[in-house]
């Protein structure tokens, strides 16, 4: 980029002085980004918006010739494959099926995400206020501690963790999956909420704590409504762990009473019943609720993750 | 004491007092605020971490569930001895430097893209941020799609691009299924990479380029001496964070190959998955993870001692 050597100027205008070449670079750079992060979201819509014998035509139909919306009234309603859905006998035997439950597993993600969202919230603004605001021994050992749990894969922590959800009767509830999530998202949560409670000014708190407030009153009526983007970036990371978990909900659970849409999606990829019309459709199905909240809440988390960032 | 709705600690009288005092006291009150979120995390962390240590060092194997005798370091001795083990560690190895550098040097980029452009490139943040909310079951799906042999776009762009004259195998291909996971880790990763990176870059005073500008510093001076050094800490929580998370890649071999073609995808943690949940042997599972978790520890420490300088802290 340009190296002008002109003592006086602002950095702030710096980019318009810059070449043309470097502007050019820029939002070639830009535009790849978004090509890169969208372009695999567009062709997994555009093919969930076509019938069957569009979706495996070569070369592939960059928009749909025609757009339909059976599949996803297919993998909702779970009807019998639809005579519009051209069945091509050359690909091989895709005839059964797959009897997964959207919808139901959707709630199922939900419920479950809902209830990790709040257990997080809770007590993870808990034991944030405490690593942030007070002093005891060991705290930077706890808290440590806590965020190195983490490095252990969790491949090794299903066995006991299936044991121990068996041995309390939980298996194969809302509440089992529950307790599964809360040692993978708490250790982030805090160390988010401590973060951004670092950087609340103290002297707020000390105000509040002369007029009498204990240390509960203050966290609950001082940091927590000054600490909003935080916690509802900790909010998002819990809620995004629990829904997108995977190896734990297919070890425990058993039933579509608490599958969530992570583990249904299988039966859409499984080899012997693939329709990639269908298949697409369920993929929609599984992003559409973890997208969605990413879009609302990004401004919030980007705010909430900068005093981490920023701050350490 | 009628008069005012607030009594402070010091003026209550008998038990209550005894207690608000002591709640006006960090060490009383530490427990409380930490205590249910440590005990949790005892209780659901700690412990089958410490079950799959004593697990680690018997053979348990489902197929005979009655005998699991203490066998000591022999699981351990094992997998260090067997061939598998050594190939799914290459290819974890391979794994992990390149998807780490790919989201450290795209997110580095990408960032600093959107930081030239400032305000105006404000609506396309949130649009990077999408596959970062994505579940990795999806991703593998989305990317099983793309990459799919005799229907993929991938095959349909690089053909009509001219780039190839025939469909292409990609994930049943031993030579690039490697790679195409690591592209699919990364499409995801990066965005949280990106943000970090940004977030840092705004913080960086602008008066310090200004500064710089008076000196006759050139662009990649003020580059070397201002821009990266105030990204040190987002370096460190990039390489960290996603050293830890590409090392137990698990959820994307599992959709997208299973671990093939061959051996060719084998990560440490599928080779776990398989020897654990597949041939049952718990005890060996267990004592793989140990080592995995040890080592990604040290990594951690490793990171933290060349990029965290005490004289900054």
């Amino acid at each position: 980029m340009a190296a002008t050597s002109a003592p006086d100027v602002q950095m702030a205008k710096w980019y318009r002085r810059s070449t043309i070449a470097g502007r050019i670079m820029i939002y070639a750079i830009v535009a790849f980004m978004l090509f890169y992060a969208l372009s695999p979201f567009y062709w997994m819509l555009n093919s969930s918006l076509q019938l069957e014998k569009d979706v495996v035509s070569v070369p592939p139909n960059w928009v749909p010739p025609q757009v339909t919306l059976n599949n996803y009234a297919e993998i909702v309603l779970r009807k019998p494959a639809d005579v519009s859905v051209a069945f091509d006998k050359k690909m091989g035997g895709y005839s059964t099926f797959p009897t997964a439950d959207v919808l139901p597993s959707m709630w199922n993600s939900f419920v479950v995400a809902v209830g990790v969202v709040v257990v997080n919230v809770l007590l993870g603004s808990l034991a944030a206020y405490g690593f942030a605001r007070l002093r005891f021994a060991g705290k930077q050992y706890l808290f440590y501690t806590v965020l190195a749990s983490r490095i252990v894969p969790e491949v090794s922590l299903i066995v006991p963790f299936y044991l121990l959800i068996r041995s309390i009767g939980l298996l194969d509830t809302y509440l089992g999956l529950i307790v599964t999530y809360i040692p993978i998202s708490l250790p982030l949560v805090i160390f988010v909420l401590v973060a951004y409670f670092e950087t609340v000014p103290r002297e707020i708190e000390n105000a509040a704590r002369i007029d009498g407030c204990n240390r509960f009153q203050t966290l609950w009526r001082v940091i927590l409504p000054l600490s909003t983007p935080a916690i509802i970036t900790a909010g998002m990371f819990a809620f995004l762990t629990s829904w997108n978990e995977f190896l734990f909900p297919l070890v425990l659970t058993q039933t579509m009473e608490t599958r969530p849409i992570t583990v249904t999606l299988l039966d859409f990829v499984s080899e012997f019943s693939v329709s990639y019309a269908r298949m697409n459709a369920a993929g929609v199905a599984c992003v559409v609720v973890p997208v969605a909240l990413a879009l609302i809440f990004q401004r919030y988390f980007i705010r909430g993750l900068t005093a981490g960032a920023v701050k350490g | 004491m009628q008069t005012s709705k607030w009594v402070k600690p010091s003026e209550m009288m008998g038990v209550r007092g005894w207690l608000a005092r002591r709640l006006q006291t960090d060490k009383w009150v530490a427990p409380l605020f930490v205590g249910p979120a440590l005990l949790l995390m005892l209780l659901l962390n700690i412990y089958p971490i410490l079950h799959s240590f004593y697990v680690s060092v018997h053979v348990y194997n489902l197929k005979r569930p009655h005998r699991n005798p203490y066998v000591g370091l022999e699981n351990y001795l094992t997998f260090l001895g067997s061939e598998e083990f050594y190939i799914a560690l290459e290819n974890t190895v391979t794994f992990v430097m390149l998807a780490v550098a790919a989201v450290a040097l795209l997110g580095l980029v990408f960032a600093l893209a959107l930081n030239e452009l400032g305000r105006g490139a404000r609506w396309s943040i949130p649009l990077v941020l999408i596959p970062w909310a994505v579940p990795y079951v999806a991703n593998g799906l989305i990317w099983e799609w793309i990459y799919h042999s005799d229907f993929g776009v991938l095959n349909g762009l690089l053909v009509t691009l001219g780039v190839f004259d025939k469909y292409q195998t990609w994930l049943s291909n031993p030579s690039r299924a490697l790679y195409a996971l690591v592209n699919a880790y990364v499409w995801k990763e990066v965005p949280l990479a990106t943000i970090l990176f940004l977030t840092s870059l705004q913080a960086i005073p602008q008066d310090l380029y200004s500064a710089a500008r008076l000196d006759q510093a050139n662009a990649w001076n003020r580059f070397r001496h201002i821009t990266l050094p105030g990204l040190k800490l987002a370096f460190l929580l990039v390489l960290v964070y996603e050293s830890i998370v590409s090392i137990k890649t698990f959820d994307l071999v599992y959709i997208l190959t299973e671990g093939g073609p061959g051996d060719a995808t084998t990560l440490v943690s599928w080779y776990t998955y398989i020897e654990t949940f597949r041939n049952l042997q718990f005890g060996y599972g267990a004592s793989i993870s140990y080592v995995i978790a040890v080592a990604t520890f040290i990594l951690a420490i490793g990171y933290i001692k060349i990029l965290y300088r005490p004289e900054e802290s």
